[in-house]
């Protein structure tokens, strides 16, 4: 198993800035959700299942999702 | 039937949010049937269509895997509809004998009655230790302690000829739980359902063959009172039925530029519906990038994540029957915009 060897599944939540006057684009969405996992020392994972969950005025766009992590050196961080 | 071409249409009710219709147990299933005869070609994921012992079997539908779903409607994967899949099933290391013996039977069962093409048929080398939790959306959530194992299982299935893959994970009991008893009762979240994704996500991502998810669990008591939309659950002993028959005829993932006839791709799609309230998801997002035509249906929800929210245009159904004469009327031609008066 390439990369897997050991995964792990790790819940995240991220806020994201949004305004609503331009269009939504993906990319940006999974560049915030990269960041974050950078953030908390999660190399090499990704965004398993994600979706955004809530639309706040003042906090923009809250996704929510399950990071799976192919590096089991790295720290689990916190559950978000 | 209109002799117009198809409108392949993507539905999504996304699974663990509570949703008032195709939140239990494939109760979105006539919303399926009928969206998939206004549009002649309809991909939805397993939740949408999964009733345990019940199932409906309609060509018209393609039956793919949320993981799946979503890189297809992003243009990463195109969908090759084939006329039967070889379907491994992979059961969990935590299985007590008894639950073990009634999945086989269904298996065999499946296979003498229906004619089903079943097998290898194995049990992970651990417990894959399935973990349940709720995000703070409300949303199901759920992880597992053995993804490894589960992995390996499933790379040793279709290395011996399996071609889409059934799984079924040991899922705690909680039969004393408010929140089943609310979802028994027509009022809760499918606590099941984000797990239940999550372990079918992984495998897909990993094997980029078809894949779904049954859980298995002790029966429940009876319950006189049990919601009509839950009872597909209570009616055997397991959920696996609905889950081999979808894969049966499941189309094969191939990654884009993919070459080949009869390929459903993203470019294809002709309208997207989705709960008004949980338009945030990838494969909606997706959809909306490229311009397809966004139905957005009245079906509450956990989640109030709409279309005006997002900034997304939308097409608003107050029900699955509008949305079907939308998805009738992009079929045909019609502006929906003629169809209603200021």
């Amino acid at each position: 198993m390439p990369g897997i060897a050991s995964p792990r599944l790790v819940p995240f939540t991220v806020w994201h800035p949004h305004d609503t006057s331009v269009p939504l684009r993906l990319r940006p969405l999974l560049q915030a959700i990269e960041a974050e996992f950078a953030r908390r020392g999660w190399a090499g994972a990704e965004p398993l299942r994600w979706a955004i969950t809530a639309v706040e005025p003042d906090r923009g766009l809250r996704i929510e999702g399950i990071g799976l992590q192919a590096d089991p050196a790295c720290p689990a961080g916190d559950a978000g | 039937m209109p002799d117009s071409p198809l409108l392949p249409t993507l539905l999504l009710i996304p699974t663990g949010i509570g949703c008032d219709l195709g939140g239990y147990a494939g109760d979105g299933l006539p919303a399926a049937r009928l969206l998939a005869a206004a549009s002649g070609c309809l991909i939805t994921h397993p939740n949408v269509v999964n009733a345990a012992s019940l199932y409906w079997s309609d060509r018209r539908i393609h039956y793919v895997e949320g993981w799946a779903l979503d890189r297809f409607a992003a243009g990463e994967l195109a969908l090759a509809p084939r006329p039967s899949q070889r379907v491994g099933v992979l059961l969990d290391g935590g299985m007590e004998p008894e639950l073990l013996l009634r999945h086989r039977q269904v298996i065999e069962a499946c296979q003498a009655s229906l004619g089903l093409t079943i097998g290898p048929v194995l049990q992970s080398e651990a417990p894959l230790g399935v973990r349940l939790s709720l995000s703070d959306s409300g949303s199901s959530w759920g992880t597992l302690e053995r993804p490894d194992a589960l992995l390996r299982a499933g790379e040793r299935l279709r290395d011996a000829g399996a071609t889409a893959i059934a799984v079924v994970a040991r899922f705690p009991d909680d039969s004393g739980s408010a929140a089943l008893a609310a979802y028994r009762a027509g009022s809760g979240v499918d606590a099941l359902a984000g797990a239940e994704a999550v372990i079918s996500h992984l495998l897909v991502r990993h094997l980029g063959i078809p894949c779904a998810h049954a859980p298995a669990l002790l029966p429940l008591d009876p319950d006189p009172q049990l919601d009509p939309r839950a009872a597909a659950e209570e009616l055997g002993h397991t959920f696996l039925p609905c889950v081999l028959v979808g894969l049966s005829r499941a189309p094969d993932l191939r990654r884009e530029p993919a070459s080949g006839s009869s390929l459903l791709r993203a470019a294809d799609l002709g309208a997207v519906v989705a709960p008004a309230g949980a338009l945030g998801g990838a494969a909606v997002l997706a959809c909306a990038e490229r311009g397809v035509p966004l139905i957005a249906v009245e079906n509450p929800c956990l989640l109030q994540v709409g279309a005006e929210a997002l900034g997304l245009p939308a097409l608003q159904a107050r029900s699955y029957s509008e949305a079907a004469g939308l998805v009738l009327a992009l079929r045909e031609g019609i502006d929906p915009s003629a169809l209603v008066r200021p």
